[in-house]
């Protein structure tokens, strides 16, 4: 049983014992998938999750085994994948910013969405979050989205994205600075926005 | 409420996985862990169609992800691979739309398409020659060696599921891949094979031989890496011996074959397109055609830029027994004079 064991003691014992790693899968797959699914389409979610723990298997031999929790490790993995992805990502979020409904969302999801009155104000603003998103640069939304949706620490995203804690923080700090900028700022037009949002992003996406 | 309490509410209403996904997921990582069972002998690759065996077995729920070769040896119990090749039919299929996203598009008259095929299940069993003009709202022209089509007229027209679309209506498709799907699923029903194949099919039907936008063209493979069970077969090689990404959607109980795609990722260019026999992918197409050049030009006697003088040698497998008669057409060793 691996109910008990640190994801760490699970991956250096996959080493003799492959089968000791469905019990990191067990643990972080689901976790990750609703992750990866806040950002891209349900195929490719399923896909970059899946992927994601066949890399990881591929490359145990390099876990520290320092690194009690294999979350930033895991992380790490599927936004390499998911980076190949970034494009596609900005055009979604910029499709709902310009749309109001989400290209995301399973049908049902939607409808239940839409029926739930107590989200109605996260409604309302999902698609001036939608903009800030798409037009932010997209290694600040990394870390932005590590933070707030998958609920890492400055360290923890540091050791996923490879990146120094000062870079983590600056990046963290200007994403939250443009997120505020734009949630409070009433006086500007939806479709400003959307204009402002879509040009960073046609920029980017002929430059890539 | 501050910016981060709004962020975490938004899309907090996505699912999380089915257990269909979690089940696929985790065969494919079962897959990856039989790869270095320690004791277990190393299956080498024999030939083309050498995954069938293990496809049938314990990875039948993968669908479609495969996982690839896991090193794992020496006297420390682990050896990370130094680069794990992990390829499933969804990642070469979305790298070809990956691909066919930043291209510019093609203008002209005519999309013309020079390709080289053997029929053995018409009886030409030798490599014949076929060059087809596709007019944009004009007649066009098709040119077929091996049927004897010298150059006879044909009205504008592409093949879309069960009926035919014009260009102009095959710009008109959605190049979003979830509408597009609904679309080809309409195109698709009722024509006698499992709706997954069909749509496969019909997916093929639009990238072969046709003036597919680039930005279509992604989304043509976009929304056939959506297909439930396509399957990419491992170190594949077109008809004329190009290294090509091959992906088909496996047969059901019924055993009918489908069609096959050979594309070049990197590209997102057709290779080729074959028609499958039976549940046996051992036994040889029934028909297989490779794309020797395509592109626009402006008049039915002009060629696209690359066509060959001549065609090129084929590589053909040879039929096992068990195989339909149908299948088991041998060509001869070089292509023939046109």
């Amino acid at each position: 049983m691996s109910s008990g064991q640190p994801d760490a003691e699970l991956i250096t014992r996959s080493g003799s014992d492959p089968s000791a790693f469905a019990g990191v899968f067990d643990r972080h797959h689901a976790e990750l998938y609703r992750y990866l699914r806040r950002r891209v389409d349900r195929g490719l979610a399923a896909d970059l999750a899946a992927e994601t723990f066949v890399i990881a298997f591929a490359r145990r031999g390099a876990y520290s085994a320092d690194t009690q929790d294999a979350r930033p490790w895991l992380y790490g993995i599927a936004h390499n994948l998911l980076r190949n992805h970034w494009r596609a990502e900005r055009r979604q979020l910029a499709a709902y910013a310009r749309h109001g409904a989400d290209p995301l969302a399973d049908a049902d999801a939607a409808v239940a969405f839409s029926l739930a009155d107590s989200r109605a104000d996260a409604a309302a603003v999902s698609a001036k979050l939608a903009q800030i998103l798409a037009a932010m640069a997209d290694r600040d939304r990394d870390v932005l989205l590590l933070f707030a949706w998958a609920d890492m620490s400055y360290a923890e995203i540091s050791q996923a994205l490879a990146i120094p804690v000062g870079t983590v923080r600056s990046r963290l700090h200007r994403a939250r600075r443009q997120l505020r900028a734009l949630v409070s700022a009433d006086s500007l037009t939806a479709e400003a926005l959307t204009a402002e949002a879509l040009k960073h992003t046609e920029t980017r996406a002929w430059t890539n | 409420m501050d910016e981060l309490t709004l962020l975490s509410e938004f899309r907090s209403e996505m699912s999380g996985p089915t257990a269909a996904e979690t089940d696929a997921a985790r065969a494919a990582l079962i897959a990856a862990m039989a790869q270095v069972r320690p004791g277990q002998p190393r299956t080498k690759p024999s030939g083309r169609r050498f995954w069938l065996p293990l496809a049938a077995g314990t990875c039948a729920a993968a669908v479609g992800i495969a996982a690839a070769a896991v090193v794992a040896s020496g006297p420390r119990p682990i050896r990370p691979a130094a680069k794990p090749a992990v390829l499933t039919a969804a990642i070469v299929l979305r790298k070809a739309a990956s691909a066919a996203a930043s291209q510019a598009a093609g203008h002209g008259r005519f999309f013309v398409s020079e390709s080289e095929y053997i029929d053995p299940s018409n009886g030409r069993d030798v490599p014949a020659q076929r060059t087809i003009w596709i007019g944009n709202g004009v007649t066009g022209r098709l040119l077929d060696r091996g049927w004897g089509a010298t150059g006879s007229p044909i009205p504008p027209g592409l093949s879309f599921g069960r009926g035919v679309i014009t260009w102009s209506q095959l710009l008109s498709l959605p190049t979003a891949p979830g509408p597009l799907l609904a679309k080809i699923a309409g195109a698709s029903r009722d024509n006698g094979q499992p709706l997954v194949q069909a749509e496969f099919a019909t997916i093929v039907g639009l990238l072969f031989e046709s003036p597919t936008t680039p930005a279509l063209r992604a989304a043509l493979y976009l929304a056939a890496s959506r297909l439930p069970g396509v399957t990419l077969v491992p170190a594949a090689h077109d008809l004329i011996g190009r290294a090509a990404a091959e992906v088909y959607v496996p047969p059901g109980f019924a055993g009918n074959g489908g069609d096959a795609l050979f594309f070049d990722p990197s590209t997102s260019a057709v290779l080729g397109v074959a028609t499958l026999v039976g549940s046996n992918l051992q036994c040889p197409p029934a028909w297989e055609a490779a794309v020797l050049a395509a592109g626009y030009v402006n008049s039915t006697f002009q060629l696209p830029a690359g066509a060959p003088a001549s065609l090129r040698p084929v590589t053909w497998r040879r039929a096992v027994p068990g195989c339909p008669a149908s299948a088991s057409g041998q060509p001869s060793a070089s292509p023939s004079p046109s």
